[in-house]
């Protein structure tokens, strides 16, 4: 597929305006996955916008538009958005603690009480996307730009600058902990009882398993 | 493969980030492994409710209009002058029609004045290169305004010179172009008084307004924008300069 080039040529801002076009519901809804605030998100994403535009000479033809914005604004997010809300990092600091605490113990927990039926479904989106808020930063973006916007794991790399392998732990971690954190809410709403025996379990979760093969 | 493999490896499936032979055999696993399949499209399940919810948010009118002013504001600084050299060259063309019949007619600005003595002096220029761009960094830091030095476009220039001088007391920057068939001198300064409207003909093409005039016998073209005056100075024939300023830049 060829993308257009983007050179110095007025012509190119048209073509840099439609596929901005193409994506701006994307870069909106990862923007305020980062930010957790509608206008901060807002803020941050014309931001992207004025960095991608001064820089889309560096814009190689043949790669992914969608990628190279979402790096924009993922670095444009965690090198000034994230300094702007320091007080909001120290209280997200408290509960990243109770985050990875939950994780440990809870997931155990989560999947030995997880139910057959098909909670999941009757999840509302807002629901799912508040949950979503919860987790801690490092495992939130990857989870956005993996399971809301399908980036590959180089590409997610590239935008957080850590390896693949530390984009897919944290990814694995973080998909435990919201499911974790959305099973918590399905309980709460009444949606599943919690009092499930563990051995009727149907799903079978990767930290279960490789204990028990530990055990036996 | 087993049922370990099977769990780490059914991600990456759903990720599409696995091995053609991995997911072969993470297939085949799932066909007969009841328990993997199930975590399999527990899975897929979760993924599904994330990208619906993710689907549920689109970005708001505010932002999008937002954005479109962030890229005219690009498209107007990318294009800055550019834009109005065609309209100048219109003016021009027809201004020299009129002005066939009538020979002259009154100096609406002072500093045109000026502006033709110095295109008449040939006066000795700190940046004489055949790069625009190397004039453009010129004046970069010495003067207190954006000057934009256009690039002719057809017309060959043989060199683009530059430097600051001075019109009615006034620092502006100077730009010489020479060409086969003459020069073209092209000023940018400051003038924020109100405008001199008395004896002149204002052109208005696009959003600007351009006033052209003979002055010394030099066709001079003149028009203001954020209180930047831009000035040029011709004694290139008609259509040489119409050739100018037909740039490639659109």
């Amino acid at each position: 597929m060829a993308w257009p080039r983007f050179g110095k040529k007025t012509s190119n801002l048209d073509d840099f305006e439609a596929l901005l076009e193409a994506h701006l519901d994307g870069l909106f809804r990862v923007a305020l996955r980062y930010t957790r605030d509608r206008a901060q998100a807002e803020d941050l994403v014309q931001d992207t916008v004025v960095r991608a535009l001064r820089f889309r000479d560096k814009f190689e033809p043949g790669t992914n538009f969608k990628a190279w914005t979402y790096t924009i604004l993922t670095h444009t997010f965690i090198h000034k958005y994230r300094r702007q809300k320091r007080e909001h990092e120290i209280l997200e600091g408290a509960s990243r603690a109770d985050a990875l605490r939950q994780l440990s113990s809870e997931v155990t927990r989560d999947t030995a009480t997880r139910p057959e039926e098909v909670y999941l479904d009757r999840m509302l989106s807002d629901e799912v996307l508040a949950a979503l808020d919860q987790l801690p930063e490092e495992f939130r973006t990857v989870v956005v730009l993996c399971d809301l916007e399908g980036l590959s794991y180089k590409e997610i790399a590239d935008a957080v600058g850590s390896p693949v392998g530390t984009v897919m732990s944290r990814l694995y971690r973080g998909r435990r902990l919201l499911e974790s954190k959305l099973h918590a809410l399905a309980v709460e709403r009444g949606i599943v009882r919690p009092d499930r025996d563990a051995a009727k379990a149907g799903v079978v979760d990767m930290s279960v398993f490789l204990r028990r093969r530990k055990d036996g | 493969m087993n049922c370990d493999e099977a769990l780490r490896t059914i991600p990456w499936l759903l990720d599409d980030e696995i091995e053609p032979a991995a997911a072969v055999e993470l297939e085949a696993h799932l066909n007969h492994c009841a328990a993997c399949r199930e975590a399999y499209e527990h899975e897929g399940r979760f993924r599904l409710v994330l990208r619906r919810a993710a689907a549920s948010v689109t970005a708001p009118p505010a932002l999008r209009s937002r954005l479109r002013e962030v890229l005219d504001a690009e498209r107007r600084r990318q294009n800055g002058i550019y834009q109005l050299w065609p309209a100048v060259a219109a003016a021009v063309i027809l201004l020299a029609f009129i002005w066939r019949g009538t020979g002259g007619a009154l100096s609406w600005a002072p500093e045109l004045e000026a502006a033709a003595a110095r295109h008449a002096q040939n006066l000795p220029m700190d940046v004489v290169t055949a790069d625009v761009g190397q004039v453009q960094r010129f004046f970069s830091d010495r003067l207190p305004f954006a000057v934009h030095v256009p690039r002719m476009g057809n017309e060959p220039v043989a060199e683009v010179a530059g430097r600051i001088t001075q019109l009615n007391n006034r620092d502006a920057a100077y730009v010489r172009y020479q060409m086969p068939r003459g020069r073209m001198s092209f000023f940018v300064y400051e003038d924020n008084r109100p405008e001199l409207n008395e004896g002149t003909a204002f052109y208005q093409i696009g959003k600007q307004r351009v006033q052209v005039q003979r002055v010394r016998g030099f066709t001079v073209a003149r028009w203001r924008s954020a209180g930047v005056v831009y000035s040029v100075v011709t004694d290139l024939p008609e259509s040489d300069f119409v050739k100018a300023m037909d740039l490639g830049e659109r």
